[in-house]
């Protein structure tokens, strides 16, 4: 249906144009090139493989480090949720490849790891100074010079903690042992205690028994910095300011850097560029004097292709070939403006298969439909559409992200719709309205909706369970089809059909008494034809007799899977029930202030809050569930995935947008 | 006031306090997942939020269930109705589903969920099937879901 038809191209081209010939197919960014295989007819070509004289000197993971390490001083406004509105800097191709030449990225590169280099020795003296500031603020209220303490030639200071209660009995015992010795202390912890020991140093080896006895920690000064405790911690503080300031200067030129070095984000995404045109050559072979390429086109490209060749350049030969079956032919959906966001869907379950149906036409009803029955609400779905469209109006992004955001505009309006059927407006908001706008509140809560939910359930039910109902059949008689398209038309009658008219039949039971009499008496032979033909076809497969009966009898057991299908749809329901009355609780939970003066606000603010989370839950809730639906009750029906994506060799860019590429 | 509406609150207690439990714990066991991938890479927040939001759902059903029993029995009308045991006993069944199935099948998403992060963990591009997974277990709160509001709109008040 709506995949893209593809052939396979075939250049061969001189040797002497291979540079400006890759830049052109690169510019034109529809080819996808492959790896040309060895087969006879290349027999004695080589891999075109000069990858040895790149044609830049600059590294382009020394300019992403430039990037990573300069992004960090960005001005305030190009950081953060504002970054997301500037729109990316237009370069053309040519401008692009002149960066290179006029800057000079060495000296950037050079000034810019010295300057790393510089802030990490900044912060690595940082945390010295720290874990000396952690260890001597313990001894603050020491007045001794740490640094002589070790000096005396006859007396020893001892310092160290101990635990608080242990602290008595070790000074007992070292009175006891040693009799003349200061013990001292000074300051306490949680649970332990420092102190000092002053002793002459010929009774050192009585006392250490003792302070291993009672677990004491020794604390050995062991730093350059000189004076008391106090004095130290004095010159940390001050080393740290410094370190701070230079940080700080070291901040102001890195911004000043950053501000006037802006080239290496073009410079960046030129070298991207580069490399992937550089990888790219790996696929291609050469004679001694022929470069051969070959890849895969989408037949409404080529056209271009062979337009572009001709303007360009003379020596060269191109044709085309159609697939064969047994190659992995790359997948491209080719789908209107209106359907396209819809192809998100699709891609993030997986592509079809080149030779199936692209199911996203079909799919975009049904997700449009299924996700303004979920949310259904004409508040959020109008705040969904509004934003994603000034978002699609204001934001810089890239395909897949309009694509999406796109989807999820569309995703509003449908809501809108469900909304207005349903009679959700903020929940039941108007409701708060004052007297005056009884009309109108009449008109859309009541005579405008087609079903209340909150007052009768049952219709809204039965209208997801009915979807469900349209989409499985849906699903079926895609699949017949599809049997039909590839010449499989017993196939498809045996297989599809058949549970068509079974199923068709078992509903038309179900509705008895509502339909007239001769559709009674049709249900029935619709059931039994069904049944009958499941029977005695699903077996097929089998070779002995009775296995095939048995098979056919089992493959009845498969409508407890179109049942469950179909309850499935009643999420719907559940979604779409819930969005309202969460509403409406917000509703009246922020009604019920009646506080003077501020009340206004404060219910404000709950609507505000209430009201957001409600559109974020209940907005992924039916995304989720809406895809779930596509996936598992629908493309199970008929959908063969499988496909892989055609991704063109073309000029991709992160930080910049490249003017002459063609749309 | 009468004894059943006693028995219609304990209904719309346990609605909201069990799948809300449950809910709670769901979010929890995806979002210490998410934690551990984030460590590892922070860009990933946006998608680890989505996968830990979907258990959540469970309360929100619960909660759903308890408003509707007190709307129904005119709590927020300031009048409640006067029920007979037999009704509020009616009330407290129909709330039990999404109580108890919303409970379990909260803890269970959570659990898929976290497996889901851990996918998207080593392979990002299966993004599609990573949120699947755990919309399938939520089938079956959103079936209980189903009963409970169909059993409630049952009673007459």
């Amino acid at each position: 249906m709506a995949i893209s038809e593809v052939s396979k191209f075939h250049i061969f081209a001189h040797l002497s144009i291979k540079e400006s010939l890759l830049n052109e197919l690169q510019k034109l960014g529809f080819l996808e090139i492959i790896q040309i295989e060895e087969k006879e007819e290349f027999c004695g070509w080589n891999n075109l493989d000069d990858s040895s004289n790149s044609p830049s000197s600059a590294s382009l993971n020394d300019v992403k480090f430039c990037i990573d390490f300069l992004s960090n001083y960005a001005n305030e406004e190009d950081k953060g949720i504002k970054s997301l509105f500037t729109t990316k800097k237009t370069y053309s191709y040519d401008e692009l490849e002149k960066i290179e030449q006029q800057h000079n990225f060495s000296v950037l590169h050079a000034q810019c790891k010295k300057l790393d280099n510089e802030l990490n020795e900044l912060n690595l003296q940082e945390n010295r100074l720290n874990a000396v500031k952690a260890e001597i603020e313990r001894w603050q209220e020491l007045e001794l010079d740490l640094s002589k303490i070790d000096d005396s030639k006859h007396i020893k200071f001892i310092l160290g903690s101990i635990a608080k209660n242990s602290f008595s009995n070790l000074a007992l015992g070292i009175e006891q042992q040693v009799g003349a010795s200061i013990i001292q202390l000074v300051g306490e912890e949680k649970n332990r205690v420092n102190m000092i020991i002053i002793t002459l140093v010929e009774n050192t080896p009585k006392i250490e028994p003792l302070l291993q006895q009672y677990l004491f920690e020794t604390f050995k000064y062991s730093h350059t910095f000189t004076g008391t405790p106090k004095q130290i911690l004095k010159t940390i503080k001050e080393q740290l300011l410094g370190i701070e300031k230079k940080r700080r200067e070291m901040e102001r030129n890195l911004k000043k850097l950053h501000s006037k070095n802006q080239f290496i984000y073009p410079l960046y995404d030129f070298l991207f560029i580069i490399q992937e045109k550089e990888e790219t050559k790996k696929y291609l072979k050469k004679s001694e004097k022929t470069l051969a390429i070959r890849g895969w086109v989408q037949n409404k490209d080529i056209p271009k292709l062979q337009k572009r060749l001709k303007e360009k350049f003379s020596a060269y030969e191109v044709s085309f070939s159609s697939p064969k079956e047994d190659e992995q032919i790359p997948v491209a959906l080719k789908n209107t403006y209106i359907v396209k966001p819809f192809e998100t869907i699709t891609e993030l379950y997986s592509l079809p298969g080149y030779y199936e149906i692209d199911p996203t036409p079909i799919l975009s009803i049904f997700y449009f439909v299924f996700f303004g029955l979920a949310l259904s609400d004409v508040g959020y779905g109008a705040t969904l559409a509004i934003i994603t469209y000034f978002a699609l109006k204001r934001l810089d992004l890239g395909e897949g992200g309009k694509k999406f955001l796109r989807l999820l505009h569309y995703c509003g309006l449908s809501a809108i719709t469900g909304g207005i059927l349903l009679g959700s407006w903020f929940g039941d908001i108007l409701n708060y309205l004052p007297p005056m706008f009884d009309g109108l509140k009449i008109f859309l809560m009541q005579k405008l909706p087609l079903i209340n939910p909150t007052k009768n359930p049952i219709p809204l039910l039965i209208l997801s369970l009915t979807l469900g109902v349209i989409q499985i059949y849906t699903g079926i008689i895609l699949k017949f089809l599809d049997n039909v398209r590839k010449g499989k038309l017993i196939d498809g009658l045996m297989d599809q059909i058949s549970w068509l008219s079974l199923l068709t039949g078992i509903i038309l039971v179900l509705l008895k008494g509502v339909l007239p009499l001769f559709l009674e008496r049709l249900s029935l032979i619709l059931a039994y034809a069904g049944i009958i033909t499941i029977v005695l076809t699903q077996g097929r497969g089998q070779k002995n007799i009775l296995l095939k009966l048995g098979g056919g009898i089992l493959a009845l057991y498969d409508i407890s899977g179109y049942f469950s299908d179909v309850l499935s749809y009643s999420r719907l329901f559940a979604l779409g029930l819930a969005t309202g009355v969460l509403g409406q609780m917000f509703n009246m939970v922020a009604t019920m202030f009646h506080i003077p003066y501020i009340g206004f606000f404060v219910t404000l603010l709950i609507l505000v809050i209430g009201h957001t989370f409600n559109l974020l839950m209940s907005g992924l809730g039916s995304f989720i569930h809406d895809a779930r639906l596509q996936y598992v009750e629908f493309f199970s029906k008929f959908y063969e995935a499988g496909g892989i994506p055609f991704r063109p060799f073309t000029l991709r860019t992160l930080y910049t947008k490249i003017k002459d590429i063609e749309e | 006031m009468s004894d059943g509406i006693i028995l219609a609150y304990l209904g719309a207690a346990l609605a909201i306090g069990l799948a809300g439990s449950g809910s709670a714990i769901g979010v929890g066991i995806a979002g210490t997942t998410g934690t551990g991938l984030m460590t590892e890479d922070p860009s990933k927040f946006g998608l680890v939020l989505i996968l830990q939001a979907i258990p959540g759902t469970q309360g929100i059903y619960g909660l759903l269930v308890g408003f509707l029993v007190l709307t129904k029995i005119g709590v927020f009308a300031g009048s409640p109705a006067s029920l007979t045991v037999k009704q509020g006993l009616m009330i407290l069944y129909a709330c039990l589903p999404i109580a108890i199935a919303g409970f379990f099948s909260a803890i269970y998403q959570g659990k898929t969920s976290a497996g889901s992060i851990g996918l998207i963990a080593r392979r990002p591009e299966e993004v599609g099937k990573a949120v699947v997974m755990p919309a399938m277990v939520e089938t079956y709160a959103v079936l209980a879901l189903l009963s409970s509001i169909l059993m409630l709109n049952g009673v007459e008040v």
